[in-house]
């Protein structure tokens, strides 16, 4: 006879995407948060594993100084502003500053070796130089290339894995 | 196999409506009536239906009911109509899924809209070249028709070389597609827009999105070429190794960008995008 918990389904997860220019943070272990197809763009992925907090940000542009309008009501849209609004969501969920795992995915860059085109590359640039003059740094990335990407974290682990289309998916 | 042959095979080829094709013909004319317009609709009375549909749909918003072809062109205008049309016509085919290139039902769709409202979008960029927005927003639509092909040439190893000469050689996409098949999905796409008989400039703008013709000047292949470029780095970029495309700066100088001025346009067109879906549901 099987052990009585062989029989025991899970509950499924419950999925939350986050769309282009948007943000989602929780603290639902059940839930998984997802974003699907980075190009350029950047997912940035902060969890906290003792509280189970966490969030994932997906923004398009680096600088916000080019549509500061924009920007008041669309702060995910841009590095700089979308991301001090996810970690102060992060903090607000009762997230513990010093037990922060950061890890971004995306930025994917054209063939251009003149580089006008290369958002992805100036989008890195923007999110390195931010968390540096906070003092802080990612754990893991995977960043650049020429493919997109589709990231998920895992609330109840803080996994994070990517997937790239066309190829088998990976933790970071 | 050469691209006339691949496109020669295409599924695609049999499922667009004639009525279609032939509307987007009219594009090649300077100037045409209304009543041509109509005539061309009426040959097909299932596109005819549907597009009275969509006339009527809530989302279009018009005060009066819509009854008849002829109202529906007056109300809307040509521009309008072709949209519809097009969307009706060539939505099912973009919608399906490509295995080949990794690409999910309706990502090729989206993306090919996406294109098609940034190619309009440029149009109206003065220091780019000049054509009429309709036949811009056509070409955008159509850039990638020639993945529909491919789609079904693309077998599992020849899959698997196109992405190895991209990851071990830095090949664009179209560069390893001509290594590995002996033609890539601009020129296979280019022979289906023949084939279709659409309006030669339609066709320069699809054949040469990946490789564009700056001089003489007024090609759209330059605005092809930056449109997808944008609706790339706006999110829209599906398959495997999508951002394995060779820019080209002379598009870059020919629309005089720089980092801001392109990271502006990539808003512009994700708000352009939001307006124009509306205008283009099938529902």
């Amino acid at each position: 006879m099987p052990p009585l918990n062989a029989s025991v389904i899970p509950p499924p997860r419950r999925i939350l995407v986050v769309g282009v220019a948007d943000m989602v943070a929780s603290n639902d272990p059940g839930a998984e948060l997802v974003t699907y197809s980075l190009g350029s763009c950047l997912g940035i992925v902060i969890y906290e594993p003792e509280k189970k907090v966490g969030g994932v940000l997906h923004v398009m542009l680096p600088d916000s100084k080019i549509d500061p309008a924009k920007a008041l009501h669309a702060p995910f849209m841009f590095v700089d502003t979308g991301v001090p609004h996810l970690f102060h969501t992060i903090y607000n969920l009762g997230a513990n500053r010093g037990k922060l795992i950061i890890k971004a995915a995306g930025g994917a860059q054209f063939l251009d070796p003149d580089g006008i085109f290369n958002i992805g590359q100036r989008n890195q640039n923007s999110l390195i130089q931010l968390l540096e003059r906070n003092g802080l740094r990612l754990q893991a990335q995977d960043l650049g290339g020429v493919s997109s990407r589709t990231v998920r974290l895992d609330m109840l682990t803080g996994k994070v894995s990517i997937h790239c289309p066309g190829s088998q998916p990976y933790y970071l | 196999m050469t691209a006339k042959e691949i496109a020669s095979k295409a599924v695609i080829l049999a499922a667009v409506s004639p009525a279609a094709l032939k509307l987007v013909g009219l594009l090649e004319q300077s100037e045409f009536a209304n009543e041509e317009i109509v005539a061309v609709l009426k040959h097909d009375a299932v596109l005819t239906a549907k597009l009275l549909r969509v006339c009527n749909s809530p989302s279009l918003g018009l005060a009066e009911t819509v009854g008849s072809i002829d109202q529906a062109v007056l109300l809307l205008g040509y521009q309008q109509i072709l949209r519809m049309v097009l969307a009706l016509a060539l939505g099912d085919a973009l919608a399906a899924p490509m295995p080949g290139y990794a690409v999910e039902a309706e990502e090729l769709w989206n993306h090919s809209f996406v294109v098609a409202v940034a190619a309009e979008m440029m149009i109206h960029d003065s220091a780019g070249p000049v054509t009429d927005p309709a036949t811009a927003f056509t070409a955008g639509l159509l850039h990638d028709v020639g993945k529909m092909a491919m789609n079904q040439v693309l077998t599992v190893p020849c899959q698997a070389a196109v992405r190895c000469r991209i990851a071990e050689h830095g090949a664009s996409r179209v560069e390893a597609e001509r290594e590995v098949l002996g033609t890539d999905h601009a020129e296979v796409g280019a022979c289906l827009l023949t084939l279709w008989r659409l309006p030669e400039a339609i066709v320069e703008g699809v054949a040469n999105h990946h490789a564009p013709v700056i001089e003489p000047r007024g090609r759209l292949s330059p605005v092809v070429h930056l449109a997808n470029c944008l609706a790339h780095l706006s999110g829209s970029a599906p398959g495997w190794e999508s951002y394995a495309l060779k820019t080209d700066r002379r598009v870059a100088a020919a629309f005089e960008l720089t980092p801001e001025k392109l990271e502006g346009l990539v808003l512009r067109l994700r708000e352009s995008c939001e307006r124009s879906q509306s205008l283009i549901a099938t529902e």
